[in-house]
């Protein structure tokens, strides 16, 4: 059975052979690393903050309390933290984009980095077709028809396949926790 | 989720405006009075939204580079009291000037051309990049650890083209192979890294001197 996420943090502090962290990693790295690209605009800068988290929860993890919030969200609360700390030195990184001062707009700018992680993410879990008939639909702005008529595909085809494409990516939003 | 029997394939597409100006019309007067597409259309509505927060480009999300997770497991490596500590760090330095050292003269001496035997390579690797940029390389024992022919096309741009081959050890290491020019983005070079078979499992190309960004990447086939 998997270990849960918990019970891998608590284990870091003990751990020689490193199997802990690398799982650690391989659950909750590219997420991580997608959100901090997103908030970044810079994979260089993103890299070396996900590095860091996972070198932090290493080195933090007896602090961690399994009642006040899942490994994820602390996971998350370190990498805010880290991407903070980079964006005040966006005067020497050029490549990282303008960053606000006021905290509330700093949290606004990092729930709309993982909201796109999270949607990019979603639409990424589609088949083609389904992702195609979106970006056609959504992206493109035609209609109904007007995708019918270019792709030489059914009008019946083209609704019902939009119609699951949309119930999926709903679904798989919803599993994420996104609500809106 | 159950779905409305005659508009249910309807719902998404007007929830995305891709009805015609008619049939978006009968729907609005459907909905007025079907309960299953009353209660469905908010968590439709919310969709267009959503999407428009990403650009199709960035799908999928970018994925943290293979390196990475090695790149970690070496720090905490080097930061546990068991593992050597500081003197560990030392040694590291010390090893890494050798290494530059070894790297400089790889540069000076070494741009042949490739015979393209590869009789004597104990493994070899394809590399590639997201950017296009792909290698092959043959590795061949030598007393000095092992020698690198490596033939690359369309490396991206670096300051000076000059770029750096890293050898990912088995236990998170990176070695240098040493660093070369590639004007053009093209080279055909003979490099050697102080590695013996077995020892490493990965080739990792990235500008000189650094770990990132990596420029391509490939998985050894002993």
């Amino acid at each position: 059975m998997a270990r849960s996420d918990a019970s891998l943090l608590h284990q870091l502090p003990h751990d020689r052979s490193g199997e802990a962290l690398r799982e650690l990693y391989r659950r909750f790295g590219g997420e991580l690393f997608g959100f901090a690209c997103n908030a970044l605009g810079d994979r260089e800068a993103a890299e070396e903050v996900v590095q860091d988290v996972f070198a932090r929860a290493w080195r933090q993890a007896e602090r961690y309390d399994e009642d006040r919030a899942s490994v994820r969200t602390w996971l998350f609360a370190i990498a805010r933290n880290r991407i903070v700390d980079v964006r005040r030195r966006a005067s020497v990184r050029p490549a990282v984009a303008a960053w606000p001062h006021e905290p509330e707009a700093q949290a606004h700018v990092l729930e709309q980095a993982v909201l796109r992680w999270q949607v990019a993410a979603a639409l990424a879990r589609l088949t083609p077709d389904h992702r195609e008939v979106i970006r056609l639909a959504h992206y493109a702005g035609l209609s109904l028809r007007e995708i019918s008529e270019r792709q030489g595909i059914p009008l019946g085809t083209v609704k019902s396949r939009l119609s699951y494409a949309l119930r999926s990516l709903r679904l798989i939003l919803d599993e994420m926790g996104v609500e809106a | 989720m159950r779905a409305c029997p005659t508009h249910g394939d309807l719902l998404a597409a007007y929830a995305l405006g891709a009805l015609e100006p008619d049939e978006a019309e009968a729907m609005r007067r459907h909905i007025e009075t079907c309960a299953i597409c009353r209660e469905q259309l908010p968590s439709m509505r919310s969709l267009p939204g959503l999407l428009d927060t990403v650009d199709l480009a960035d799908v999928p999300p970018p994925q943290p580079p293979a390196w990475l997770e090695e790149s970690l497991l070496d720090q905490i490596a080097r930061e546990t009291p068991r593992h050597g500590g500081r003197r560990g760090r030392t040694r590291r330095r010390v090893l890494a000037g050798a290494l530059a050292a070894a790297a400089a003269m790889a540069v000076a001496v070494l741009a042949i051309v490739l015979s393209g035997d590869d009789e004597e390579a104990y493994a070899r690797a394809n590399l590639d990049g997201e950017t296009g940029a792909r290698a092959y390389a043959r590795l061949e024992a030598v007393p000095a650890g092992t020698r690198v022919s490596l033939r690359a096309r369309e490396l991206g741009r670096v300051p000076g083209n000059r770029y750096e081959l890293w050898c990912i050890a088995t236990d998170g290491r990176w070695v240098s192979g040493g660093s070369f020019r590639a004007p053009g983005g093209e080279a055909e070079v003979v490099l050697t890294a102080a590695v013996g078979p077995g020892e490493y499992h990965r080739l990792v190309v990235t500008p000189e001197g650094r770990r990132a960004p990596t420029l391509m990447r490939g998985t050894l086939e002993y």
